[in-house]
């Protein structure tokens, strides 16, 4: 029996270096969660099993993207087909304009600037298909609705993590803070994207899980049917409390995922760990 | 026997700390239980009508079968769903009919991914300050927007004549008018609501032309606030009264002779 000693005390040390953080990752707790909300059709109030996983602090910034397109020679959908989506103030609630011109180096257009000075905002402008692409690549993959959401909630059983309600969530979101979005809004810093870290972290250290770019997720609803359609969690810079409100926990997203929209990024997921894989 | 017992305990703990790995089991997932307000099978009827589409029967399997040529002409992993608008040299030759249905069952572009509202209980007794969202995850494009403007008077006619054929006004169909901005069609909507009152999507509609047109006294009445004021978002409702409703009709009709008269 003693013998077995220091077999369960190196089981422990192994199993305890496990828990906190690591360089740009969050180590989330394996459990039962309880997600959604009762009125929610797409994401009813239910109790989870989440197995632990390594998630990004931080969105997945253009300076990452780029390593990913200088080692690959990868060409966005958005710059193969000149479908992206860009926004510009001015616009009516909830639309969007085509610009052929735009992609993750310049995702709202060419005519309204660059990335150069940006390299530590999230990629955006790039779609579902793009962003598969970037994992199959760093062998990572993105949280499911349902890890995401455990990320995001941090402990809490409420719509937004704990400390944050609709009044205050300036202080931890890049939103829009202006009533329509006819006039530009700099009234937080950014009109667009905000570098990532920029706002307060949420309590487990996840910077930007509401606001800044909606997040991909893995994951299919019922009501895609048969639809092969992407899903997006989080709110983002667009997003407003007279618009969508979509910066909270419940919400799912959904869009094409062939579409690039200036709004829309990613943070990833570790694929799988061991204690020794500490340089993803 | 102590070696023996020892390998055991070993094994387990080897056993556990694999099981305690999250690369174990990463995609496995388990609803323990569902704690969901089931909605009332009325209430999701309503809903189920609230965004319904009509469907033009217009060249319909001329059109459906244009997009599929497109589509088949698209490479793979560029236009999946929607998205595959065809060549303008094709739109150019559709008919004015075929035109309109094809903008009303092929939106042309991506819209950015907004949620699926929340669910209300009782929709059908609640006024609702806009409408569903018409297609999930696309919209109509500049040329299909352009075409409806600029063919205002007969696509309100097209409407007109299909939602009286088939006693139905489909989300598309109401979104068109608002897009549009087609307060000529308010004596339509109102005699139409009359006819099918439990739409209360067509008091939205007719709150949604109210709103376009910046009508004053609508702007400064309590339910423009409740509506559209400072602290109200795409969810907001109203209960539905008859005091609303009446005050709708009234202001629509106003609305109406106003715009008459410009």
């Amino acid at each position: 029996m003693r013998q077995a000693l220091p077999i369960l005390i190196l089981f422990l040390l192994s199993y305890i270096s496990l828990i906190g953080q690591e360089k740009g990752y969050v180590l989330i707790p394996g459990g039962d969660y309880q997600l959604g909300d009762t009125m929610s059709l797409d994401n009813p109030k239910r109790t989870v099993h989440i197995d632990p996983f390594w998630i990004a602090q931080y969105e997945l910034t253009n300076a990452e993207f780029e390593k990913f397109v200088q080692a690959t020679g990868y060409q966005t959908l958005a710059e193969r087909y000149h479908n992206a989506m860009v926004f510009e103030p001015g616009l009516a609630e909830f639309r969007w304009l085509q610009d052929s011109t735009a992609y993750w180096r310049f995702p709202n257009g060419i005519s309204r600037g660059g990335i150069v000075d940006k390299m530590d905002h999230p990629v955006t402008c790039i779609s579902f298909k793009d962003v598969l692409a970037y994992c199959a690549w760093a062998d990572c993959r993105l949280p499911s609705f349902e890890e995401w959401e455990v990320a995001a909630r941090a402990g809490s059983d409420g719509r937004y993590f704990e400390g944050v309600n609709k009044e205050n969530i300036g202080q931890y979101a890049n939103i829009w803070h202006s009533r329509d979005h006819l006039k530009a809004d700099y009234s937080d810093g950014y009109m667009y994207t905000s570098p990532v870290g920029a706002f307060k972290p949420n309590p487990w250290g996840l910077y930007d899980v509401f606001g800044n770019v909606f997040e991909f997720c893995s994951g299919k609803l019922n009501r895609d049917g048969e639809r092969y359609v992407a899903h997006a969690r989080g709110g983002s810079w667009w997003c407003s409390r007279n618009s969508c409100s979509a910066f909270n926990t419940v919400y799912i997203g959904s869009v094409s995922p062939n579409a690039s929209f200036s709004n829309l990024g990613f943070r990833i997921v570790k694929k799988a760990f061991t204690p020794k894989d500490k340089d993803f | 026997m102590k070696k023996k017992v020892n390998k055991i305990w070993a094994c387990c703990l080897i056993l556990l700390g694999f099981i305690s790995n999250p690369s174990f089991g990463q995609e496995y997932q388990e609803y323990k239980d569902i704690a969901w307000n089931e909605p009332r099978s009325k209430d999701s009827a309503y809903y189920a009508m609230r965004e319904k589409a009509s469907i033009p029967p217009f060249g319909l399997k001329k059109v459906q079968d244009l997009v599929e040529q497109q589509s088949k002409k698209l490479p793979d992993g560029a236009l999946v769903d929607y998205n595959a608008g065809i060549s303008r040299a094709d739109f150019d030759k559709l008919s004015f009919e075929e035109k309109f249905t094809y903008t009303m069952i092929y939106p042309e572009i991506y819209s950015q991914a907004c949620a699926e509202r929340m669910f209300v209980f009782n929709p059908q007794s609640k006024i609702f300050a806009q409408l569903l969202f018409v297609y999930n995850g696309v919209f109509w494009s500049e040329r299909q927007l352009h075409f409806m403007k600029k063919n205002k008077k007969r696509v309100i006619d097209l409407i007109i004549d299909q939602a009286n054929r088939n006693n139905a006004l489909g989300l598309n169909y109401k979104t068109a008018l608002i897009e549009i901005d087609a307060w000529e069609s308010i004596p339509f909507l109102l005699s139409f609501y009359q006819k099918n009152p439990k739409d209360k999507d067509i008091l939205t509609t007719l709150l949604q032309l109210l709103k376009t047109s910046n009508f004053g006294a609508f702007e400064q009445s309590k339910i423009y606030n409740k509506l559209y004021g400072e602290n109200t978002h795409s969810d907001s409702w109203v209960n539905f009264s008859s005091a609303n409703e009446e005050y709708i009709v009234e202001s629509a009709q106003a609305l109406y002779k106003k715009r008459q008269n410009q």
